[in-house]
C-alpha cells in the first residue's frame, strides 16, 4: 500500500462518520467505437469517459465542470444507466447498479431523474403538460389516475406554474417555463438523486436565476442530493458543494467548492478559472490565456492528457499518466506536480 | 481616446409583419460609437440585439421584416439612403460583421485559404489569386495559426469552432474595417477558448484602430471588453453608460436586476435575486415602460407612456420615470 493509499483510507474513515455515500462510480468507461473505412470496421475509440472514480454524498451538490467534448453528459447518461458503460461500477445506495439489464433499469428510474438542457427538445410536444409529469409515475406504476393528477397538479405549483397548466401543451410555454416543467417531471416519482446536465445552460439570466433558486429550495423541501452538470463556473459554484473538474474524459481535480475556487490545483482548473471574465471592474484580473485547442479524445496525448496544452509541463507528463490522489481535506488532484516522482508521497506546500 | 463619432444610430425602428401581428424588434433605438471605442449591447434573447446590428448593415430579411424608419450614419453618411450597390461596398470595407456560429457565414465546399483569397479578391486587395492565397497564409499568422500554410488548405470542418472563429475575425479585418460588429462571437465556445477569442479581438481592435460593436448576453464579456455598455430589453435601450458605471452604478431596475441575478465566481451569494416573470414577446409589448410588469418599483404612472431615455448624468442614460426630473428623483436611489 503507498502513503498516498493510507491516508486515503484514514480520511474516508473519519469522512464516513457524518456523510452517508449516496452513489459511488469506481474506474468507470465508456469507449464509443469509431468507425472508418468502406468496410465500417472500428478503427479505433473515443475515450469519453476514462477512468472515472468519486463518491457523491447523501444531500450534497457536486458539481461537474468540463469543456464540450469533455464527458460530462456521457457520465451522467451511464450513472442515469441510459447507456451501458464499457467498463467500471455504479454503485447507488450501496447497491451495485452497473449490470442491472437495461429491461430491469425501471425500478431505479423512480429513484434517479435526469433533467436536461434543452428544454424545447425534452418534452414531447404532443403530450399535455398533465400527460408529462405524469409519465414516469405510470411507467412505475404508482398511484391511481385521480391520484397521479393531483400530484401532477401539486408539482406544477411547487415548481411556481400554475395548476391550470396540465392541460396545456409544451410550445405554449417559454424556455424556464419548460425547464419547470421538467424538474416537476423528474420530481413526480420521488426520486432521491437528480442529475442535472446543463438544466439553466439554454435560459436567460433572469430566469436561470428563477430555476436556481428553485432547484435549492427543492433540494430542501424534497431531500434530494444533485450531480449538477454544467459549463458556467460561475453557476457550478454557487450551486455545488463540491465540484469534479473534467478534462478529456478525465477527472483533474474535485474538491469542495472553497478550497477548488480559491486555491486550485491543477493547472487545467486554475487556467479554467481564471478565463471566467470577471464582472468586478474595479480590479484587473491576472489571466493564464491557455495556447491551443482541446485534444481529440479518439487520440488522446501520451501520460497527462493536458500536456500538450499545459504551462507547467514537464518531461514525466510526457509519458507517465497522473492519478487522481488525495491531498488532504477532501482535495483531489490528477497530476505530476503534487506527488514525489520517486517515492508517490503527496507534495504540498 | 478620441471623441470623435464613426457610428450614429438614431430612432431607429425595425419590424417585422407577420400576418396580422407586427413584432416590434427594434423600436426606437439611439446611440453612438466613437472612433477606436468598443460599445457592448446587452440583453436577453430576443430584446433586439442582433436586429440592430442587422439593420446597421442592412441585412434584415424583407419580407417579413422592414427598417420602418430613423437613420444610420457612418462617418456623417446615411446608410439608409445608400443603394444597394454602394451598400454592398460598405460591408466588408468599412463595416465586417462576426456571428455566433462562423459556420453558417464559411463556405463547406472551399478550402480556408480559397475562401479568404476570393474575398480579397472581391473587395480588390489583391490582384490575382495566387496573390490572395499567399495574403491568407498571412493573416491567418496574424490571428494565431502556427501553422497557416497548413490551414489554408484544409475546409472548416476539420477546424475546431474557435479555429474558425479566428478565420472569420482574420476574414474580417483584412479589408481593415472601421467597425466590426461582432453578434455572440464566443457563445458557442468553450471558456478557456474564449478567452482566447476576446484576447485576439482586443489585440486585432488595437493594431487597426478600429471600433466594436458587441453583441452579447454575457455580462461577464461585456466586463472584459466593453468601454461602454447600451442594456436593450423589449427592443429599446434602456440604460447606456460606461463600463464602471453599469457595473458600479448601475440606474435602471431591469440592469439591477439582471446585475443581481447572476452568479458571480468573486463573490458568494447565498441567494440569487431573481425577476419575476418573462421577457415579453415583440409582437405584444404591454403598454407604457415595457418592464412594468416584472419591475419592483411599478406604479401607475409607468404603465401610461413608455419612458423617454434620458441623461441623467453625463453620459449617462436611462430609460425610467423614477429618473425623471418631474419626479425629482423619487423613491429609489441605490
Ligand atoms: N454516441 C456517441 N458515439 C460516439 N461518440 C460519442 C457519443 N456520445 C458522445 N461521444 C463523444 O464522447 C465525447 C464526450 O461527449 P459528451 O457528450 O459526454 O461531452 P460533454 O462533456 O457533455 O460536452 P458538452 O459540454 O458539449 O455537452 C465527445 O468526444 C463526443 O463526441
Ligand atoms: N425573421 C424574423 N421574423 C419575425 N420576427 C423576428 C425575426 N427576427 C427576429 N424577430 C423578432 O425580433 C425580436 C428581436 O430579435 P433579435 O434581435 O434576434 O433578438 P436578440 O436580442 O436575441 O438578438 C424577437 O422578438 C424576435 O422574435
Ligand atoms: S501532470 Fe504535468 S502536464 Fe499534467 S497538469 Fe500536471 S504539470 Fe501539467
Ligand atoms: S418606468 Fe416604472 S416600471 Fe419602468 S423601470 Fe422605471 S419604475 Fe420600473
Ligand atoms: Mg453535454
Ligand atoms: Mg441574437
Amino acid at each position: 500500500m503507498t502513503v498516498n493509499e493510507k491516508t486515503a483510507q484514514a480520511d474516508e474513515t473519519e469522512a464516513a462518520a457524518d456523510r452517508e455515500v449516496l452513489v459511488e462510480v469506481k474506474n468507470l468507461k465508456k469507449y464509443f467505437p469509431v468507425k472508418g473505412g468502406i468496410l465500417k470496421r472500428t478503427v479505433g475509440n473515443v475515450k469519453a469517459v476514462d477512468d472515472v472514480s468519486f463518491k457523491i454524498y447523501k444531500g450534497e451538490t457536486l458539481g461537474i465542470v468540463g469543456e464540450s467534448g469533455s464527458g460530462k453528459s456521457t457520465l451522467g447518461r451511464m450513472m442515469m444507466r441510459l447507456i451501458d458503460s464499457t467498463e467500471g461500477s455504479i454503485t447507488f445506495k450501496g447497491q451495485e447498479i452497473t449490470n442491472v439489464r437495461q429491461g430491469k433499469v425501471r425500478p431505479l428510474r423512480k429513484d434517479m431523474q435526469m433533467i436536461f438542457q434543452d428544454p424545447y427538445a425534452s418534452l414531447n410536444p404532443r403530450m399535455s403538460i398533465g400527460e408529462i409529469i405524469e409519465e414516469p409515475m405510470v411507467v412505475q406504476d404508482l398511484h391511481d389516475k385521480e391520484e397521479r393528477q393531483r400530484i401532477a397538479g401539486d408539482l406544477l405549483e411547487t415548481v411556481g406554474l400554475s395548476r391550470e397548466a396540465r392541460d396545456k401543451y409544451p410550445h405554449e410555454f417559454s424556455g424556464g417555463q419548460r425547464q419547470r416543467i421538467g424538474i416537476a417531471r423528474a420530481l413526480s416519482t420521488r426520486p432521491q438523486f437528480i442529475i442535472g446536465d446543463e438544466p439553466v445552460s439554454a435560459l436567460d439570466v433572469s430566469i436561470q436565476s428563477q430555476v436556481i433558486n428553485l432547484m435549492e429550495d427543492l433540494q430542501d423541501d424534497f431531500d434530494l442530493t444533485y450531480m449538477f452538470i454544467a459549463h458556467d463556473l460561475s453557476v457550478v459554484k454557487h450551486i455545488s458543494d463540491r465540484v469534479a473538474v473534467m478534462y478529456l474524459g478525465r477527472l483533474a481535480e474535485i474538491a469542495p467548492i472553497d478550497s477548488l475556487y480559491k486555491e486550485p490545483l491543477h493547472p487545467y482548473t486554475q487556467a479554467l478559472i481564471s478565463a471566467v471574465p470577471s464582472t468586478d471592474v474595479t480590479k484587473k484580473k491576472e489571466r493564464v490565456v491557455l495556447e491551443g485547442d482541446l485534444p481529440s479524445p479518439s487520440n488522446p496525448p501520451s501520460g497527462c492528457p493536458f500536456h500538450t496544452r499545459c504551462p507547467e509541463a514537464h518531461e514525466r507528463c510526457r509519458t507517465e499518466r497522473p492519478e487522481l490522489t488525495d491531498i488532504g481535506n477532501d482535495h483531489y488532484v490528477a497530476c505530476h506536480l503534487y506527488t514525489d516522482p520517486e517515492t508517490g508521497e503527496v507534495i504540498r506546500d | 481616446m478620441s471623441k470623435e463619432t464613426l457610428l450614429e444610430v438614431e430612432d431607429l425602428h425595425t419590424y417585422f409583419y407577420l400576418g396580422d401581428k407586427v413584432a416590434k424588434a427594434v423600436d426606437g433605438v439611439d446611440f453612438n460609437v466613437h472612433k477606436g471605442e468598443t460599445v457592448a449591447i446587452v440583453g436577453e434573447s430576443g430584446s433586439g440585439k442582433s436586429i440592430t446590428s442587422l439593420s446597421i448593415m442592412r441585412l434584415i430579411p424583407q419580407p417579413p421584416g422592414k427598417i420602418v424608419s430613423g437613420s444610420v450614419k457612418l462617418e456623417g453618411r446615411d446608410l439608409l439612403a445608400l443603394s444597394d450597390k454602394e451598400m454592398t461596398n460598405v460591408r466588408g470595407d468599412d463595416i465586417a460583421m462576426i456571428f455566433q456560429e462562423p459556420m453558417t457565414s464559411l463556405n463547406p465546399v472551399y478550402t480556408v485559404g480559397e475562401q479568404i483569397a476570393e474575398m480579397l479578391l472581391r473587395h480588390k486587395k489583391v490582384k490575382t489569386k495566387k496573390e490572395g492565397k499567399a495574403k491568407a497564409v498571412e493573416l491567418l499568422q496574424q490571428v494565431g495559426f502556427p501553422r497557416a500554410e497548413e490551414t489554408v488548405k484544409e475546409h472548416p470542418h476539420q477546424l475546431s469552432g474557435g479555429m474558425r472563429q479566428r478565420v472569420m475575425i482574420a476574414m474580417a479585418m483584412s479589408c481593415d474595417p472601421k467597425l466590426l460588429i461582432a453578434d455572440e462571437p464566443t457563445t458557442a465556445l468553450d471558456v478557456t477558448i474564449q478567452a482566447q477569442i476576446l484576447e485576439l479581438m482586443q489585440s486585432v481592435k488595437e493594431k487597426y484602430h478600429s471600433s466594436i460593436l458587441m453583441i452579447t448576453h454575457d455580462l461577464g464579456v461585456v466586463a472584459e471588453m466593453a468601454d461602454r455598455i447600451l442594456v436593450m430589453y423589449g427592443g429599446q435601450i434602456v440604460e447606456n453608460t460606461s463600463k464602471y458605471k453599469l457595473f458600479t452604478d448601475a440606474k435602471h431596475p431591469y440592469t439591477e436586476g439582471l446585475l443581481a441575478s447572476m452568479p458571480t465566481i468573486e463573490e458568494d451569494k447565498e441567494r440569487l435575486e431573481s425577476i419575476s416573470g418573462t421577457v415579453p414577446p415583440a409582437d405584444n409589448f404591454p403598454q407604457g415602460c415595457r418592464f412594468a410588469p416584472r419591475c419592483q418599483y411599478a406604479m401607475e404612472a409607468c404603465t401610461k407612456e413608455v419612458p423617454a431615455l434620458r441623461e441623467v448624468e453625463p453620459g449617462h442614460y436611462v430609460r425610467c420615470i423614477l429618473y425623471d426630473e418631474n419626479q425629482g428623483g423619487t423613491a429609489h436611489d441605490s
